[in-house]
């Protein structure tokens, strides 16, 4: 039996110490705090594949995007995954494979497609007809903080590989609307502090068409190299991700006003 | 970095914090330091985060010990949890939802208002486990696919109160002692009622639950089939058209039950049962 908490003792004596003074207190609540969060001794790591980049898709699924907006997104990545220029940034790369997943994301999140690996032009084609037969997802508002706030505690942490970028891309069409617990750039920049790469798709469409852009910049976008490329309209949204996936997967800048730097 | 929640106070507060505190808290803390102050509400030992790492890093039979930690209140939905060592831990408001706890040790383990919608507890120990008000169901009508799964598992001396459960699984769990029984308010609820548990198409087929109290249950179409229910307290519960067939009813009693349509074919120990002359519409039911 392995046991997450090696000093819990530690933790005991701190309790039991209260009486002895704030300084005391607090000098034993830091020692206990960082002992209890020991990770585990017994580990799975080992054995993870390597790849080039695990490349999370998180999609807007909110009660603005109706079946058509939700099928030109999913149909849009389908195709850019049949694409010989995705391709071929997939399998150039050092490990020549990637880890791909789609989150669906609103006022819930659910996982989609989980971590799948991509090493040839076949598995590439598979995984798009997988995603061409994903079940609709539907959802109500846009929870932007909530939804980061799950890939950073449960999606990054249960990648089935070993990657040399995480890369996190965010697309929808409107702000958070969900007054959050955490505002949405606090998460965005825990999830950078963790090497995490996001890169936005604002889809500039509806009322927010002129100000969602900028939003995802100063909110979503995050880590080196980041970006944000705007889809003008849900009808762009295959163009805007195609070029997005290449650059995402080959990790080169991202000439232009998109390419940015946190 | 281990991270913490804290509500700032100068903006609109969540929904589903505890706002009574806080506002007090705040009213308090107004007074001292003035308005711009944060306060701690979550005092998990782990952060989701942290679970969730070493839960998926852990190798198979590693069996994680989080006995007697407080994992309340975190979103650990969907997570694997490798039959882990879960022993009088604090699940109070935690979201398993979907989360296979199959196999795991959760003797004592509050799970008062957790979120255990499609939750795998299939073999697990839950002996003497509370559980207040859990939430089932992602929608307002319970959809019974979306019921947790108890099957095999061990539920002796649970208590399991003020709860909707239609459709889950306890084949072959033992319930020996466990309590299901209406919530008694001495104001009732809004209905001026007892809360029941409504447990509409559970299957317990195979199961033992000897001396539960099922009092004011409502059991509509549950499958008792070859159960063991010796003792069970059935006063005042529902068991239109329940499948009881080849159960052991020695000791139960059924004053007030609603036998409406229940199958009692094969039923043993029936000549024992109390109160059965005051059960309702036993007429109706197939022997």
């Amino acid at each position: 039996m392995t046991s997450p908490t090696a000093a819990v003792p530690a933790a005991a004596r701190a309790r039991r110490s209260a009486a002895l003074g704030l300084g005391l207190i607090a000098s034993l609540a830091l020692i206990a705090s960082v002992a209890l969060r020991n990770p585990p001794d017994a580990s799975a790591q080992g054995s993870l594949p390597e790849v080039d980049t695990a490349l999370l898709l998180a999609v807007d699924v909110s009660n603005s995007v109706d079946d058509t907006r939700y099928y030109l997104q999913i149909e849009g990545i389908a195709k850019a995954l049949e694409d010989p220029g995705v391709i071929s940034a997939i399998t150039n790369g050092p490990q020549a494979s990637i880890m791909l997943s789609i989150m669906a994301w609103s006022d819930r999140t659910e996982i989609a497609m989980p971590w799948v690996r991509i090493a040839s032009a076949a598995d590439a084609k598979a995984v798009a007809a997988r995603i061409r037969r994903m079940p609709r997802i539907n959802g109500q508002f846009t929870c932007v903080s909530r939804s980061l706030r799950t890939i950073a505690d449960k999606v990054i942490p249960q990648i089935p590989a070993k990657a040399n970028r995480t890369v996190v891309d965010v697309s929808g069409d409107g702000r958070e609307d969900c007054n959050p617990a955490e505002p949405v750039s606090d998460v965005r920049d825990e999830l950078v502090e963790s090497k995490v790469i996001i890169n936005g798709l604002p889809i500039l469409d509806g009322s927010e068409a002129a100000t969602i852009e900028q939003w995802y910049k100063d909110h979503v976008q995050g880590g080196h190299g980041s970006f944000v490329i705007a889809a003008d309209g849900y009808g762009d949204f295959e163009r805007a991700f195609r070029q997005k996936f290449i650059v995402e997967i080959s990790g080169a800048p991202l000439p232009g006003r998109h390419a940015a730097v946190r | 970095m281990a991270r913490r929640r804290h509500i700032d106070l100068t903006r609109p507060l969540a929904t589903g914090v505890r706002w009574r505190h806080v506002a007090w808290c705040a009213a308090f803390a107004g007074t001292l330091v003035g308005p711009h102050v944060t306060l701690p509400v979550h005092a998990a030992d782990f952060t989701a985060k942290e679970v969730t790492t070493a839960m998926f890093g852990a190798a198979a039979g590693a069996k994680l010990d989080y006995s007697g930690r407080d994992l309340s209140g975190l979103d650990l939905a969907g997570l694997d949890f490798k039959q882990a060592q879960l022993t009088k831990a604090n699940l109070f408001g935690t979201d398993l939802a979907g989360a296979n706890l199959s196999g795991a040790n959760l003797a004592g383990a509050k799970l008062d208002r957790a979120v255990i919608t499609r939750a795998d507890f299939t073999a697990a120990d839950l002996t003497g486990v509370t559980m207040l008000r859990p939430t089932i169901y992602s929608g307002l009508e319970p959809d019974q696919r979306e019921a947790p799964r108890f099957r095999g598992a061990n539920l002796t001396g649970a208590r399991i109160m003020a709860v909707r459960l239609d459709g889950a699984d306890f084949r072959g769990a033992n319930l020996t002692g466990a309590d299901l029984a209406a919530l008694d308010y001495p104001w009732g609820d809004d209905r001026g009622s007892p809360q029941r548990a409504v447990l509409l198409g559970c299957d317990f087929s195979g199961a033992t639950l000897t001396g539960v109290r099922l009092r004011f249950a409502v059991l509509h179409f549950a499958r008792f089939r070859g159960a063991d229910l010796s003792g069970v307290d059935f006063t005042n519960a529902d068991l239109t058209k329940a499948d009881l067939s080849g159960a052991n009813l020695t000791g139960a009693n059924m004053t007030g039950a609603n036998l409406d349509g229940a199958v009692l074919s094969g039923v043993r120990g029936l000549e024992t049962v109390q109160g059965l002359h005051l059960a309702r519409n036993i007429e109706t039911a197939i022997r």
